[in-house]
């Protein structure tokens, strides 16, 4: 277990590439050892430093109906209540809570500083020690904590903002007796072990990343010895282990890689195995829960896998930093860590009924609110990989583009897309020409100018919707009009999708009398691919990477693509 | 016991923020400005997990001064009760 001593010790390191934000932690208890466990975890897992306001415990209330409250601005909000250490049960307790609750959520939605800021709330555990009480108390008792939960459950069903870290769900894991310590309640007023400041403090942790960092997108499975047990090639497609006591936990990692798939996360498989037996294994053996076809890439083969993953990530045209690793051999991870850093290796146990836990754990997919567009992606990237082998067998490149029967859909950034444009903006690195990112307070603020012009475009295809997945904005500065994002998602790369929607744009600006336009390439890490993008598109270049769009703009090629405005 | 020492003075530059170099043998909670109720608990808490040992309620009250901390750990990993 992480002990204490090495929570202070790593949280007194100074690094600088933290991403900073501002908690507001609330409680009935102390929480003064519970936030170093948040920042230790934030930090170690998710490069986030939490700084927390000072407020006193027990001061829900107070905290709420103070002047000075209205003022405050954080990014987070915890609310927790812990019944067990209250002593005296009272009838009115619960009702207070859920009414502070309510107090709580109307006075940050009716802010404008807060109504976008995240929260999250403790529901309340069943187990409290009442063993002291009848059993009508108890009943009482209980039935109150479900109505607030089930109350706190409701709140965040309706608002993607909000929250519930599940106690039940955390005693479960380690057991009531391990999770209060009475000690500790005597010494600081807090009713946790050190265990289970540590969990909480972990999931805490995992619920703010899941909100801030940019998910990854892709999960690499071994197969031998990970979604199955034994290995493929001794043992045959009917001979694998599913079904035994230890097989029947790869059932159950199989089921739960199916539901990653369900929230978006792309599948590819990476193992050393004929490529026909391991079809072979999929299709005959009827314990399998996965199909092959939930994998949009298969890499069976000889080759390391450190090369293969290469191959995934060009495939599925995604960065290899999107890209998680998991494989239950030592060999195997180390030789990833070695040779293909940027790839997000999962440390395993050997054990196949903790690989739920450790994906979880690694807080690479944990996701609260998935859009319409995550659900789609996997159905996406097979439609991509499809018009891939398409692209192969086209004699031309002009007759591939023609072949593809390209619909380009252009609207305004509006209420139907905006979720999504805040999405790309913040995910996509690739085709990105200033990575200037926005959330959705300044997104609005950009759209409330009076100057500025923003759109966004959906490509469809022969294949299928690719969903939205280009952005521009554009807005006045200083009397001169800068092109402020551009932005297009990697996978709809190569197809000059890019130069006809900046095309269209354009043109809609001269249209208004508006014809120089400057453009600003800002280099980071990843953006490399456009940085001649103006250039190549006849913008003359006025300094390093600063940009000006020629009189006429048009560019070649525009026929094969199909453009259309639409309203949502 | 030379160890237990490096320990406690390692723990008191975490915790406390003593500074390495500072000798911490007449330290106690009056003359260590860190040394808050709230730094207490934390002491406490690593004292239990660095040492793997219980610290009750009562004891906790006491350690309240280096030497107190020192003494109350050679007795504890040495005769354990």
């Amino acid at each position: 277990m992480l002990t204490y001593d090495k929570v202070l010790k790593y949280n007194s390191i100074k690094k600088n590439n933290f991403k900073k934000i501002l908690i507001n932690f609330l409680s009935n208890f102390n929480n003064d050892i519970l936030k170093d466990y948040v920042d230790y975890f934030s930090r170690k897992m998710s490069n986030i430093k939490t700084e927390f306001k000072n407020n006193e415990f027990d001061q829900i209330e107070k905290e709420i109906l103070l002047e000075e409250y209205n003022k405050e601005n954080y990014e987070y909000l915890i609310i927790g209540y812990d019944v067990n250490s209250k002593l005296n049960f009272d009838e009115n307790l619960i009702k207070n809570y859920i009414k502070n609750i309510k107090d709580i959520l109307n006075h940050i939605r009716n802010s404008k500083k807060l109504n976008n800021s995240n929260v999250i709330f403790f529901n309340l555990s069943q187990t409290q020690s009442i063993d002291y009480y009848s059993n009508e108390e108890k009943n009482k008792f209980i039935n109150q904590i479900l109505t607030f939960n089930k109350y706190l459950d409701n709140v965040a069903l309706r608002d993607k903002n909000i929250s519930v870290l599940n106690i039940d769900q955390i005693i479960n894991r380690i057991g009531r007796d391990n999770y209060y310590d009475d000690k500790n309640f005597f010494l600081f007023k807090s009713p946790y072990s050190e265990l289970a400041h540590n969990i909480i403090g972990q999931e805490i942790s995992k619920i703010i990343s899941s909100t801030i960092n940019i998910k990854k997108k892709c999960l690499v499975l071994d197969l031998d010895n990970t979604i199955w047990g034994g290995v493929l090639g001794d043992v045959g497609p009917h001979g694998i282990d599913l079904t035994s006591f230890v097989g029947k936990n790869f059932i159950k990692f199989q089921k739960y890689i199916r539901i990653l798939k369900k929230e978006g996360i792309i599948l590819a498989a990476c193992s050393k195995n004929n490529f026909e037996d391991v079809k072979e294994c999929f299709n005959k053996n009827k314990n399998m829960i996965l199909r092959l076809s939930d994998f949009s890439s298969i890499k069976a083969n000889w080759s390391p896998k450190f090369e293969n993953i290469n191959i995934i990530a060009k495939e599925l045209n995604i960065g290899k930093d999107s890209i998680v690793f998991f494989d239950d051999s030592d060999f195997e991870k180390s030789q990833m860590i070695n040779f293909n850093k940027t790839i997000n290796v999962i440390e395993t146990s050997k054990d196949p009924k903790n690989f739920i836990r450790d994906i979880e754990d690694s807080n690479y997919f944990k996701i609260k609110n998935l859009t319409t567009e995550d659900k789609k992606k996997n159905y996406q990237y097979k439609i991509l990989k499809r018009a891939d082998t398409l692209k192969k067998k086209s004699k031309n490149i002009n007759e591939f583009y023609k072949g593809l029967n390209m619909i380009l859909e252009i609207s305004s950034i509006n209420k139907y897309n905006f979720e999504r444009s805040v999405q790309i903006i913040n995910k996509t690195n690739q085709f990105n020409l200033t990575t200037k990112r926005y959330n959705e307070i300044d997104l609005k603020k950009f759209l409330d100018q009076k100057n500025q012009f923003s759109y966004v475009a959906r490509l469809k295809d022969k294949f299928g919707d690719h969903g939205i997945t280009a952005l521009i904005m554009i807005n006045k500065l200083k009397n001169k009009w800068f092109i402020d994002n551009f932005i297009l998602s990697c996978r709809i790369l190569s197809r000059n999708i890019e130069k006809v929607f900046l095309n269209e744009i354009l043109q809609k600006l001269f249209i208004k009398k508006i014809s120089s336009i400057n453009g600003i390439y800002k280099k980071t890490n990843k953006n490399s691919q456009c940085k001649n993008f103006y250039l190549d598109n006849g913008f003359i270049k006025l300094k390093e990477n600063h940009f000006l769009s020629p009189k006429k703009f048009r560019i070649k090629g525009q026929k094969l693509v199909k453009v259309k405005y639409v309203k949502n | 016991m030379l160890k237990i020492r490096e320990e406690l003075n390692n723990i008191f530059e975490i915790v406390l923020k003593v500074p390495p170099k500072k000798s911490k043998i007449n330290l106690n909670y009056k003359n260590v400005k860190k040394w808050d109720s709230l730094n207490h608990v934390k002491l406490i808490l690593v004292l239990e997990s660095k040492f793997k040992i219980k610290i009750s309620e009562i004891d906790s009250l006491k350690l309240i001064s280096y030497k107190n901390i020192l003494n109350y750990l050679n007795k504890k990993m040495f005769n354990p009760a």
